[in-house]
């Protein structure tokens, strides 16, 4: 990947996706006789016109943020990490180990459950990496397996041992106060701070730090990377151990900010957070913007339902913008204005 | 002069490639049986030229005759069919696939069915007509560089065809395997092939063609028959200058025993021999060529030497100090510098720009490295250097382009501006004659 | 456990077996040829919902499998052209065509929820062979489209290993350029093995909606389409491994039906552990397969997941 995102150098590609895909939508909503720009007005209203409603699509974004990060981190070092749904589960049965089972005091419990999570998230994720580095295993198919094994994990726990006593539901017992996340605003938690952090600090690291530099040449050339003396094995552990431990605080936020405790969770911000990075060119700050935006169509989406409007025409919005940008980012990558080389005669 | 007739001749081929003139009004004859040496320093036009041929480029003009007959190719397909065959530089072949498998894959018949019994018979059948020996049941993986070009030959005329382009045959076979090459070459050619290979190599023009035709930057400069031409003017034609005499290996004056290595052993990868207790020494000021047949350990020696492949017995002492199990890292801290023999590949990464390309090395060291930071600035302006004292073709003389954007010249002469020990390998065969006294002269003062 | 029961419920899970083989089927040739379609999700919940809507719509039910198929192999063409013509990331865009697929199945599924569909497939006993002991009522009693997969995995076997265009697919997926240079079109390849793919994950989806179960409910694939995934690779991309593992998974899902006979902790523990057995499994194969391919024994594909760029040379 260039110095300079990709997304500053070509902005009319992705606009033009999103409009595309906006307009592709549109036809949808015409063909089923749906009202259109009632439907826009109110996915608008109810995901950026007031501040609740902006402050809610910023939390669908707090999760999307840290997988999309993760992903982000991981495929820099050119490793498909596509585990970050099963990671962020994990995280959050890690949180859930910790707040449910133990009581410490406020200070060290809040610590202890993120520590957990994360803890959880970076194993989950260290599994394929080491299968990947010792046994020459694909990680593609590898963590995307795990994925299952953590939502069925999971699943069982909330079906069955850890199952809210006298509910019927599949939800844990509330997390005590002092093993949840500090909140800002009415729905809001710290997350968000926190990840604008870390993408910044990721986006610092990555471009100036020796260890970015190592990141990046793995990422682009194993046999140079041999060559620089770096070695490939211990940059892909540390890349996936941090992969997974941002995907774990995914799923801290959502059990032990939003929810309050342990569910199966919602699926598919693992999945989401690859789509975004891809989409924000693996740039951390990219990502941030595009989690935000991610955030905004979902919310739109919860809107169109109070509306009456049929919530799913929103997952369609939401593939056709992904589809067009896929297709449009990718063409736009490689029709790069081709450099001239220099008029030098070679005598 | 061909007659109007027999032979294939290429007229006034031309092709470019953006700005770059590839092949410039190319007059090619060729006659069957006859052995024929395209001969050329990287980014003359011969691989263009016989893509051209083989139907995988449309020439931009000129005209393509076959026996008289004005041919035009639309596809490799439409040479395919028309009997012209390549065995390309990197080899076409499956790994996973056996070598009837991989024959069969390219035979022009069109029956829907794969009749594996009455191919494999005609496999054998054909390899015993040319002489060349493979059992149509081993898999790709589990033979020799030498047998999978074999294949590739096999390949070509169990289809039947009459022409044979071989890009650089012999780039990656031992000598013994070449030579094997050469006579198999002859066979084909004495049963009234064409036959036609490309190559930089003046020896084995030497060895192997009865006429050799000299391509320089696009346009052809020469064609000579057989002994027509010495190996020194063959050379000056190529390359545009005399070449340097030979230099005499002299006994100088040097320092003490800076590089040791005693009884090292180390396994090689599969397939080929490591290490069986080499002990050697090299002095200060002194340069030490290290020569034999390709596989007979020198990659293993030098990756040994350089830290990335752990040796399993024996020493290495750098400047007196004990370095056998210290790391490729240690290694670099203590002035060796390696210069791998895949530059391309391994020295640098394409996709990176001059300036992080010179950080490959260094981002340890100040002044690049800053405690845990690295300086782009410095890197650039050392790049920046770089490219001024060494002439290196940049798209538009920045240190911030792609390296895939420079042509071959440029990526070499990046590798040597290193002080210290250097351990260079193998540099004319990437280079060419021409560029070698450039890179050698400093490697000379410092070791 | 007395043996009939055993063989009501080894025929149980061939019938429950059956859309996984066919779905894996079809991805096996789509990733031997070298692309990786993660979209099989979303393909067999627009399938299930398609063949629903066709057959309440035109009261037949062959009809309504006939438009499932097609509606995957439209949806396999926009794979492939995002794939393979415009060459994006195949991950991305197969992540992308599991939400395509489950938003669009979705968003047109919504007044079709629950409907029943009265002409649903119905077993089919085959006379004669039906009758013989155990192997008969476990095989040979089942719906046309069982029957259907035992035949398409003979014919996509023979295909691959007996027929030049199996051959040319095969190579393909290991060594595209070595493909190429011999006339063969790459993309053509893989654009019609895309298509055949997503038509047997269509067909899948429809099975589990008008002859497994009989209607169509949002979800309903219910992750079948990611053990179709742990599936090929289970089976070390050989058809008739596929087969096999089919049905060990398709008794998996069966034995966890059963299981809630059983109730309580036990029963909850066995049915999500069990439910891990295909990932699980998925996931020893490929470390087994991994040292071995160290070895170039056996292995995915080489060329998989790598857009194919001509010029190259």
């Amino acid at each position: 990947m260039m110095a300079i995102p990709i997304w500053l150098r070509m902005p009319g590609a992705f606009v033009l996706s999103v409009l595309l895909g906006l307009a592709a939508s549109s036809l949808v909503l015409v063909a089923v006789h749906a009202p259109v720009l009632e439907t826009f007005r109110a996915i608008y209203d109810g995901a950026v016109g007031s501040w609740s409603a902006l402050e809610s699509s910023l939390v669908f974004a707090e999760p999307i943020a840290f997988t999309g990060l993760a992903a982000a981190i991981a495929f820099r070092a050119r490793v498909w990490n596509i585990g970050g749904e099963g990671q962020m589960v994990m995280g959050a049965f890690g949180a859930g180990l910790v707040a449910l089972n133990t009581s410490l005091p406020p200070p060290l419990m809040l610590l202890a459950v993120a520590g957990c999570g994360i803890a959880c998230g970076a194993i989950w994720a260290f599994i394929p990496a080491a299968l990947k580095v010792w046994l020459g295993v694909n990680e593609v198919l590898s963590s995307l397996m795990l994925n299952y094994v953590a939502i069925l994990w999971v699943q069982s726990l909330v079906y069955g041992p850890w199952r809210e006593p006298g509910g019927g539901w599949p939800y844990s017992a509330f997390f005590p106060d002092e093993a949840r996340l500090p909140s800002i605003g009415s729905e809001l938690d710290i997350c968000i701070i926190a990840a604008t952090l870390v993408a910044l600090a990721l986006s610092v690291l990555l471009r100036f730090s020796r260890w970015g530099f190592e990141i990046t040449v793995v990422g682009h050339s194993h046999e140079a990377a041999r060559y620089a003396a770096i070695s490939v094995t211990r940059v892909t552990i540390a890349v996936m151990l941090l992969s997974g431990a941002l995907a774990g605080i995914a799923g801290i936020q959502q059990v032990s900010g939003t929810a309050g405790r342990l569910y199966v969770l919602t699926p598919g911000y693992g999945y989401l957070g690859i789509l975004v990075s891809w989409l924000a060119g693996h740039d951390p700050v990219l990502v941030l913007v595009m989690s935000v935006f991610y955030g905004i169509l979902i919310q739109g989406g919860s809107a169109l339902q109070i509306a009456q409007i049929d919530p799913s025409l929103v997952r369609i919005m939401q593939a056709a913008i992904i589809l067009f940008a896929l297709a449009g980012l990718t063409l736009a990558r490689r029709f790069r204005p081709r450099a001239r080389l220099a008029k030098v005669d070679r005598a | 002069m061909a007659s109007a007739g027999e032979g294939v001749l290429l007229s006034s081929i031309s092709k470019r490639f953006g700005e770059t003139v590839a092949n410039d009004r190319v007059d090619l004859t060729l006659r069957r049986g006859e052995i024929h040496a395209l001969l050329g320093e990287n980014g003359a036009g011969k691989s263009t030229l016989m893509n051209i041929l083989s139907g995988v480029y449309m020439p931009d003009s000129g005209e393509i005759f076959i026996d008289g007959e004005k041919t035009r190719f639309r596809s490799p397909w439409d040479a395919v069919r028309r009997g012209i065959g390549m065995v390309h530089q990197h080899f076409q072949l499956v790994n996973a696939f056996s070598v009837l498998d991989n024959i069969l894959l390219g035979a022009t018949e069109s029956s829907l069915r794969l009749h594996r019994r009455e191919a494999a018979q005609r496999v054998e059948a054909v390899g015993r007509e040319h002489g060349l020996h493979i059992d149509p049941h081993v898999l790709i993986w589990q033979l020799t560089v030498g047998q999978r070009q074999k294949v590739e030959i096999l390949k070509l005329l169990y289809r039947g065809a009459d022409f044979l382009l071989l890009d650089e045959p012999t780039s990656m076979l031992t000598p013994g395997e070449a030579a094997d090459l050469y006579v198999a070459l002859r066979r084909l050619a004495d049963a009234g092939k064409y036959v036609v290979f490309i190559t930089h190599k003046l020896r084995e023009v030497a060895a192997a063609a009865d006429r050799v035709t000299v391509l320089r930057r696009g346009r052809v400069v020469a064609s000579f028959g057989k002994s027509e031409a010495s190996i020194q003017e063959l050379g000056a034609l190529m390359v545009g200058a005399a070449m340097p005499p030979q230099r005499p290996i002299s006994a100088g004056n040097f320092g003490d025993a800076v590089l040791k290595v005693r009884e090292g052993r180390a396994t090689a990868d599969r397939g080929a021999s490591g290490l069986k207790g080499v002990t050697l020494e090299v002095r200060a000021g002194e340069i030490l060529g290290i020569a034999g047949v390709a596989g007979n350990g020198q990659v293993e020696l030098a990756e040994c030497v350089a830290g990335i492949r752990s040796l399993q017995q024996g020493q290495i002492w750098l400047n007196g100090h004990d370095m056998t199990k210290a790391n490729a890292l240690s290694r670099l801290r203590a002035g060796l510098r390696f210069v791998p023999e895949d530059r391309l590949g391994m020295g640098l990464v394409p996709q990176l720009d001059m300036t992080d390309n010179m950080l490959l090395r260094d981002y340890r060291e100040r002044p690049l490295a800053k405690g845990m930071w690295v300086s782009r600035r410095v890197a650039r302006e050392r790049a920046e250097n770089l490219i001024r004292d060494y002439d290196v073709l940049t798209p538009d003389r920045r240190a911030t382009d792609p390296w895939s954007r420079y042509r071959g010249g440029g990526r070499g002469a990046r590798s040597p501006a290193r002080p210290a020990r250097e351990r260079c390998r193998d540099h004319s065969h990437f280079r060419g004659p021409r560029r070698d006294p450039a890179i050698i002269r400093p490697c000379d003062g410092t070791l | 456990m007395n043996m009939t029961v055993l063989i009501s419920m080894l025929a149980t899970s061939v019938a429950a077996a059956s859309p996984l083989l066919l779905a894996a089927l079809g991805e096996l040739v789509v990733e031997r040829s070298g692309v990786l379609n993660l979209g099989i999700e979303g393909i067999m919940l627009v399938g299930a919902l398609t063949a629903v809507a066709a057959t309440l719509g035109s009261g037949s039910v062959v009809i309504g499998i006939l438009c499932a198929i097609v509606a995957g192999m439209l949806l396999g063409l926009l794979f492939a052209l995002l794939t393979v013509t415009i060459r994006a990331d195949h991950v991305v865009a197969g992540l992308a065509m599991v939400l395509f697929g489950d938003g669009l199945s979705s968003f047109a599924g919504h007044g079709l929820v629950a409907i029943d569909v009265p002409q649903s497939v119905h077993a089919l006993p085959i006379p004669l062979v039906s009758d013989i002991p155990a192997l008969g009522p476990i095989f040979f009693n089942q719906n046309v489209l069982v029957y259907l997969s035992y035949i398409m995995v003979a014919v996509v076997w023979y295909f691959l290993y007996r027929t030049r265009p199996g051959l040319a697919l095969r190579a393909a997926g290991e060594k595209p350029s070595a493909v190429d240079v011999v006339g063969w079109n790459v993309f053509r390849i893989r654009y019609l093995a895309v298509m055949f793919g997503a038509g047997m994950a269509g067909l899948a989806g429809a099975f589990l909606s008008v002859a497994y179960l009989s209607s169509w409910a949002e979800g309903m694939i219910a992750g079948r389409g990611w053990v179709a995934l742990a599936l090929v690779i289970f089976a070390g991309w050989h058809p008739i491994k596929l087969l096999g593992g089919a049905y060990l998974f398709g008794f998996a899902y069966i034995l966890i039906a059963e299981s809630q006979v059983l109730g309580g902790v036990f029963y909850l523990i066995s049915t999500y552990v069990m439910q891990m057995f295909p990932y699980l499994m998925a996931i020893i194969v490929l470390a087994v397969m991994g040292r071995r391919a160290m070895k170039r024994r056996a292995g995915a594909p080489e060329a998989l997941a790598l857009p194919y760029v001509r010029e190259e040379r």
